[in-house]
């Protein structure tokens, strides 16, 4: 009796403990493909039925070797250099309208469209209950600003998306439009 | 789902909601601690042109606020949840999560933008026109809301809600004659204890 308990707690033990990669494999799936892009930035892809990559998903990189990374934003001036590099602006196509921002459920989604392509920068924010309270009506006049010889350009290709867009990113998801994502 | 007319222009700072939306929970014991039973969504506003501050930044958006209101069994604002909160953009776009969850007011409320936002206030008039264009390209938002309030008795209660901003309505008034009308939809919400 003694010898079988031994080997029931033994066995319990040894399963509890059990923690090489099939073993997590088998409980928690196949580990999801992320790149490290960038110093700070992570990359995880996913692919068209051709093997092409149809989405790049961009979020903050949290560990490296001896650091740990509490950032909720992804770095400014990795964020766009590693824009570039993915999805050099040559490749983008033409520009498609102008940005566009939605926002709700404490969530805010920027899009730029591409002839091939679109980025779209997601960040969060709190909304506290009585802000509308302080919200004021904007009046569209032009009487506000002194006339200025510029006229309105399209955005100069080298840095095609606006500074505030880029400082607030949490997460980036680059989509190609043409390929369509393999279901998971 | 019901329209609500951008036409109703409420005063400036006026308490009253534009249009209210509510669902309650049938068969909820009285006894016991208090459970979020009720949820009244009110609409604060009607569509239109406002200078908010997003993420610690003044930007001008047009769109619509939106107050979230939790009542217990006995009708009192419930204080004792935690907040979670995610949101899917119907266009799409997968779920996200906010980062945190939040607490509830001591009114038993939280509170929503939904928006087109143009990004900072425009600070000359190259930035102003650009803004303009913006909110004058074909926008629509169609976003699924679920809030999971947690109680401090360990009780779940999931919320969603559909609502949808767009400015392909072309019967809604246009917005100081420069920017497209824009129409704001909301679903009823639906309220069920998860735990």
């Amino acid at each position: 009796m003694r010898l079988i308990l031994a080997a029931f707690f033994a066995f319990a033990a040894s399963s509890a403990l059990g923690q090489s990669a099939s073993d997590i494999e088998a409980k928690y799936g196949k580990p999801t493909n992320a790149y490290a892009v960038s110093q700070n930035i992570w990359m995880t892809p996913e692919y068209a039925d051709d093997g092409q990559v149809c989405e790049m998903l961009l979020y903050p990189r949290r560990v490296s070797p001896n650091v740990i990374n509490l950032a909720k934003k992804l770095p400014f001036e990795e964020l766009q250099s590693v824009l570039n590099k993915l999805v050099p602006v040559a490749t983008r196509g033409d520009r498609r309208g102008n940005r566009n921002t939605a926002t709700g459920g404490g969530a805010s989604w920027t899009m730029y469209s591409y002839e091939k392509v679109t980025f779209i920068f997601t960040y969060s924010f709190k909304v506290d209950p009585n802000a509308w309270k302080q919200s004021t009506p904007y009046i569209f006049s032009e009487q506000k600003f002194p006339p200025t010889s510029q006229s309105t350009t399209a955005y100069r290709s080298d840095s095609d998306f606006s500074v505030n867009d880029i400082a607030t990113a949490e997460m980036v998801t680059i989509k190609w439009n043409e390929r369509k994502c393999r279901l998971q | 789902m019901q329209f609500f007319s951008s036409n109703q222009q409420p005063t400036a700072g006026s308490p009253n909601p534009v249009s209210t939306q509510r669902a309650t929970l049938d068969n909820v014991p009285m006894c016991g601690g208090p459970i979020p039973t009720t949820v009244v969504v009110d609409q604060m506003n009607v569509p239109d042109a406002r200078t908010r501050d997003v993420n610690g930044t003044p930007s001008l958006v047009v769109g619509v606020d939106l107050r979230f209101t939790f009542l217990d069994q006995q009708g009192r604002p419930v204080t004792n949840a935690v907040v979670g909160e995610t949101v899917e953009n119907l266009e799409g776009r997968r779920v996200t999560q906010s980062t945190e969850p939040t607490f509830l007011t001591p009114e038993g409320q939280g509170g929503d933008l939904i928006s087109n936002n143009s990004g900072p206030v425009p600070s000359s008039r190259e930035q102003l026109d650009r803004a303009v264009a913006t909110f004058n390209q074909d926008f629509t938002t169609r976003q699924r809301l679920t809030l999971t309030l947690v109680t401090d008795s360990g009780v779940t209660v999931r919320v969603t809600q559909e609502r949808t901003l767009t400015n392909m309505d072309r019967s809604a008034p246009t917005i100081q004659e420069r920017v497209k009308g824009y129409r704001f939809t909301m679903g009823k919400p639906r309220i069920e204890i998860v735990k």
